[in-house]
């Protein structure tokens, strides 16, 4: 392998300009600028030419470089240098010039194979590579002893970095995988076989080899001594468990094979070989493509704006096809960046070994969803942290086998890391069965630190306690052991995982265990934020900071600002909220008009620096993914922006940034109520289901589907007036009944309990608002539990879910209703009026462009739709519907993946119920052959998509002859 | 601006330097070519609240922000003629900036020989971002120094 004129040319030309830049900060400092600002620079020079020449055999210029730099080294702490030393330096750039060019003439003859740094650094990236494998294979074998190691894979693997190593001169490392390579041909034979005293070994050579790749001379191991154990017999003394080494599990055989070529052939020739497959890109490409990628898909949202306004057949189709593609593009581009948690965990693997070898304990570490993909950047951010939880764990948070055994644990610890996708983030859970966190400890230490009062600590809720160990400085460990302890961690962790928009939760029951649970975003670039408008400017909130938005009305006793030393604050759900004004932030003045004279007042509740406050807005705009754009630096000192960003339209919104108001305003967490803190998603696409908790005439906790509440409210209990039999509130210019809980499930009242307030749910019962009062509101919460429905013991009760080790009782609000004649009375009437306003269409629609404008366009219209994604998707939704949740009207596209219009069609008119439903499909195929296929189908009608007029007036037609229907 | 010491963009003799030269409230300034990335028309400002007065606001430039920042304000021109709105767009390390300008004239090459650095009577608020001026015969050129907006201003924010 010879190295070519031009890579020659190149290191040449690097080399004169670090002579030319180490000159420049010579001739600076003889001006009198002092050698503190010049050092690093100089060093730097002669260093990388140093290196450089090493790489290109050039023997005299390292010498000489290295000569210059040593007597560089030894002024390096005068302030300033004496004229005659810089001369000599000087002197010294000059010969290393002299050299260069002098060699130029005849190219020195290579000493010993020298090598480009593309070719080393392809050594790298596969020595990397095969490393890891080994190492996981060595783990695998490790847990499963019987099962044994696949010799022939892992003898290949050695012998393919002992090939490239002796190449690339690392001879070291050449070597001791020769002696590896020796023990190995043993067991292949038959000779000997595995044991943990061997696995030892081999795992130390893993270490020892990954060390050398970093530093090639690594005087500082002690070869030698390992060299002579690889070569010692007595191994197979110990403990022995027979393996097959000619037996190849046979669920790898795609992995064998190219494995097998690349024994016999040179290392290169497998590279190439493997080029086929895969192609190493500069991230910098990525990047540049993934701001390509940003700027494509906001034109394509400014076409489709476009296209809104226009009807243009063929040009809405155009634009369509550029909405599907660029989504795809989108799609692609930002796979090439995520890579699988796993690449970072499977070191884990090792790092719990050696920790619980040293302490003496038992540890099963385990993997779950190591398949989860996340940007490279994220993890590896995330990668520090983890290490940090994970060796907390280890040391604190599992016990040694014996104090497990006292506590009736068995003898192995556990440790579950676990991984996978939830509502659009990553959520990395750690969780062991260990000791837990004690209260008592917890609290003693914060009182130690200073942190809190001793009177203070004994009012505080276990979640603010356990809240504690992430705080500065703070530490439980009884002894600092060399693992952690130190009281730098968890603070740190939870600073690291907050920089990149994260969250850390924890979870800890003294004696059973601590869960912690990282939210991290799926990518830097993208996040989905709530846009609000303040005075002219647009500007985004990131989701995550955001805790719920609260709207104050003018004229409604109960909720309003108040003034707490000229500071607004708002008593939400009993507890005092501080409020900052936006305007007031953004403007640096206060507002001539207060706020409490607008007709309604927007209050954004967000999340900052580990405290709750309001932020007044003007108005709640839309929620949007956005792409973040950083600010210029000129603007970087402006603490309460994080960023920019464009939006759909093609105007800036600034992104605010919580934390940096929040510090600007001089709020701290001081005293600030932790509970409520929990995050409430605004985004509906997730999978979890959010439910508000609140209290009734019973024991248990009762939960209301957060999507049946409209509004909470706070009455004054002397507004209640009474119509008839039911109380009522003038609320919003409507009557609004108001009915119990507690009533509605047969639940006894208590009686005699006079409040001077009413906490009311209003949630919305057809056309019509009803304030559902409740004992006491809690709080919202969001949980992945299904719900159980075994027990439901009387109508309006849908089941339970588990929610913090308590069951909750989950009410469905329709149902529930039914206990009020007059309800459903109205219900009935709204089901027989003539005007369908709030009729319930199901919308089956795979183009998400299309499922959202005709939603839009129903809603606007006052129907109440649901969407549904593709046929099957719309059949079950159609199936799970039930008394007032019954759909007045299908309507579904005819190409959809799954099942698709046609399918649906036919699979809903073969249930009896659906016999009579209104069916309309929605296409752009339109042709005779399709209309009678649709017709037959079960289809009422057949319409094109995009002519609104004509989809309106059938819809409206076609329910006021079903009502008709009913009616008759 | 034609005249004996400036020829039109093509020549690229050693001896000269290409600028891009705009007028600000009247006055003649000129941009090394190689630093300018292109000049826009005017554009949309995004307002910034509480930035300094300096920054006129945030561009989006193609899916790019751009910060545009007000050369009256910088170059401590007189305020009495309406605000320009031109952009020369300039980047420095990944950043964008727009500077507000009132109107493009020529890309002009100039004798390395007519340039002087900038008078000491200049207000050293001003002078710190000229490179300095070349004299034409019937005007006089103030050169901008794209990297020493960046860098005074950045220093500025550390103070």
């Amino acid at each position: 392998m010879e190295f070519s004129d031009a890579d020659f040319q190149e290191f040449k030309q690097e080399a004169f300009d670090l002579l030319d830049d180490a000159e420049k900060s010579l001739l600076a400092m003889s001006k009198g600028e002092s050698l503190k600002k010049h050092f690093d620079p100089i060093f730097r020079a002669f260093h990388s030419v140093k290196g450089a020449a090493g790489m290109m055999s050039l023997d005299v210029l390292q010498a000489h470089m290295h000569e210059l730099e040593s007597f560089f080294t030894t002024v390096k702490d005068e302030n300033s240098l004496p004229a005659d030393v810089i001369d000599r330096l000087l002197q010294g750039c000059d010969g290393a010039r002299r050299i260069l060019n002098g060699e130029t003439i005849e190219k020195p003859a290579p000493k010993e194979a020298p090598v480009s740094q593309s070719a080393l650094n392809e050594f790298f990236s596969e020595a990397k590579e095969i490393l890891q494998r080994t190492e996981s294979s060595l783990n695998s074998a490790e847990k499963d002893m019987a099962k044994g190691l696949d010799v022939d894979a892992f003898y290949r693997d050695i012998h393919t970095i002992k090939g490239s190593s002796a190449l690339f001169g690392y001879r070291s490392l050449a070597e001791l995988t020769h002696c590896l390579e020796t023990r190995m041909e043993k067991l292949r034979a038959g000779e000997e076989s595995l044991s943990q005293g061997l696995l030892d070994i081999l795992f130390k050579c893993l270490v020892v080899m990954e060390e050398l790749l970093k530093s090639p001379d690594a005087s500082h191991i002690d070869l030698e001594y390992l060299k002579v154990v690889l070569n010692e017999q007595s191994f197979s003394r110990t403990e022995e468990i027979k393996i097959v080494p000619q037996e190849i599990p046979m669920s790898e055989p795609v992995q064998v094979a190219p494995e097998a070529i690349k024994e016999s052939a040179q290392p290169v020739a497998s590279a190439e070989a493997e080029a086929n497959q895969t192609l190493r890109v500069s991230v910098g490409v990525l990047d540049r493509l993934m701001t390509l990628i940003g700027e494509m898909v906001l034109v394509r949202n400014q076409v489709i704006q476009y296209t809104n306004k226009h009807d243009d057949l063929e040009f809405i189709n155009l634009s369509q096809r550029l909405d599907v593609v660029t989504s795809e593009v989108q799609g692609e581009v930002m796979k090439t960046r995520m890579q699988p948690i796993g690449t970072i965990l499977n070191k884990f693997q090792r790092v719990v070994r050696d920790v619980s070898k040293d302490l003496g304990k038992k540890i099963d570490l385990a993997f779950e969803g190591t398949d989860t993909e996340l940007d490279k950047a994220l993890l590896e951010a995330v990668k520090d942290p983890l290490m940090h939880i994970v060796r907390n764990a280890c040391d604190h948070g599992l016990e040694t086998p014996a104090d497990r055994l006292k506590a009736g644990k068995s003898e192995t610890g556990n440790l579950l890391i676990r991984s996978y996708h939830e509502g659009g983030q990553v959520i990395i859970e750690i969780a062991d069965d260990g000791k837990g966190l004690s209260r008592e400890k917890l609290a003693q230490k914060a009182v130690e630190k200073g942190l809190v009062t001793a009177e203070k600590v004994a009012n505080m809720s276990e979640k603010d306690i356990q809240g504690f160990i992430f705080a500065a400085g703070f530490s439980t460990a009884a002894a600092v052991t060399n693992l952690s302890g130190r009281g730098v961690g968890m603070d740190v962790v939870k600073k690291n995982i907050e920089k990149i928009g994260g969250m850390v939760e924890l979870e800890s029951t003294y004696g059973k265990g601590t869960k912690l649970r990282l939210k991290i975003p799926l990518t830097l670039a993208i996040v989905p934020a709530m846009v609000v408008r303040c005075g002219e400017g647009k500007f985004a909130i990131p989701q995550v900071k955001l805790v719920e938005l609260v709207l104050l009305e003018k004229d409604k006793t109960g909720a309003r600002l108040e003034t707490l030393q000229g500071r607004p604050v708002f008593r939400l759900r009993g507890k005092l909220l501080p409020i900052i004004d936006l305007d007031e932030v953004l403007s640096g003045k206060p507002r001539e008009k207060a706020r409490n004279e607008d007709e309604m007042t927007n209050i954004v509740v967000v999340n900052g620096e580990g405290m709750t406050f309001g932020v007044i807005v003007d108005e709640v705009l839309d929620t949007a993914d956005i792409v973040v754009k950083p600010l210029n630096k000129l603007l970087k000192s402006l603490s309460l922006y994080s960023g920019a960003t464009v939006l759909g339209d093609g105007s800036i919104s600034l992104i605010l940034d919580i934390g940096g108001i929040s510090q600007m305003q001089h709020l701290t967490a001081d005293g600030i109520n932790e509970e409520q803190t929990k995050k409430v998603k605004v985004a509906t696409n997730s999978d979890m289901n959010e439910f508000l908790l609140v209290g009734a005439c019973s024991e248990a906790k009762h939960a209301i589907p957060l999507a049946m509440v409209q509004r909470m409210e706070e009455f004054d209990a002397n507004l209640v007036e009474v119509s008839g039999d039911v109380n009522v509130i003038r609320y919003r210019d409507s009557i609004l009944p108001i009915v119990s809980i507690s009533k509605a499930l047969g639940y006894k009242e208590k009686s005699g309990v006079v409040k001077d307030k009413i906490s009311v749910i209003v949630t919305r019962l057809g056309t019509r608002s009803v304030g559902v009062e409740v004992e006491e509101i809690f709080d919202v919460i969001t949980t992945d539990a299904t719900i159980n429905d075994s027990v439901h013991d009387r109508p309006g009760i849908m089941g339970n879910i588990v929610h913090n080790d308590e069951v909750v009782v989950v009410v469905d609000t329709l149902r529930a209703m039914d206990a009020f004649p007059f309800l459903r009375a109205n219900n009935e009437k709204r089901a027989n009026s003539k005007k369908r306003s709030g009729a319930k269409i199901l919308f089956a629609e795979d183009t998400d462009f299309f499922r959202r404008h005709v939603g839009q366009l129903l809603q606007k219209n006052g129907y109440d739709v649901l969407t549904a994604e593709n046929g099957k998707q719309a059949l079950s939704f159609l199936q799970a519907s039930e008394g007032s949740g019954e759909f007045d009207l299908l309507l579904s596209d005819i190409e959809m993946p799954e099942m698709n219009g046609m399918q649906l069609a036919k699979a809903v008119r073969a249930e009896s119920r659906f016999k009579e439903l209104p069916m309309i499909a929605l296409t752009t195929r339109f042709n005779d052959v399709s209309v009678k296929e649709g017709k037959e189908a079960g289809f009422n009608r057949y319409l094109e998509k995009l002519n609104p007029e004509n989809l309106l007036e059938e819809i409206s037609k076609i329910l006021a002859s079903e009502d008709k229907r009913r009616v008759a | 601006m034609s005249s004996e010491a400036m020829t039109l963009v093509d020549s690229s003799n050693s001896g000269q330097t290409q600028y891009s030269t705009f007028l600000v409230a009247g006055r003649l300034y000129g941009i090394d070519v190689m630093s300018v990335q292109e000049v826009t028309m005017p554009m949309p400002l995004t307002n910034v609240p509480l930035s300094p007065p300096f920054v006129k606001g945030l561009i989006n430039l193609r899916g790019q922000i751009s910060t545009a920042l007000d050369l009256r304000e910088l170059l401590i021109l007189p305020k009495d003629s309406p605000d320009g709105k031109m952009a020369v767009v300039c980047k420095h390390e990944d950043c964008l900036v727009s500077l507000l300008i009132d109107q493009i004239c020529d890309v002009v090459g100039v004798s390395n020989e007519s340039f002087e650095r900038t008078p000491d009577t200049i207000d050293p608020d001003a002078r710190r971002f000229f490179k300095g001026v070349h004299k034409l015969p019937e005007n006089i050129l103030t050169v901008i120094d794209v990297k020493s907006i960046f860098h005074s201003l950045n220093d500025k924010k550390g103070n």
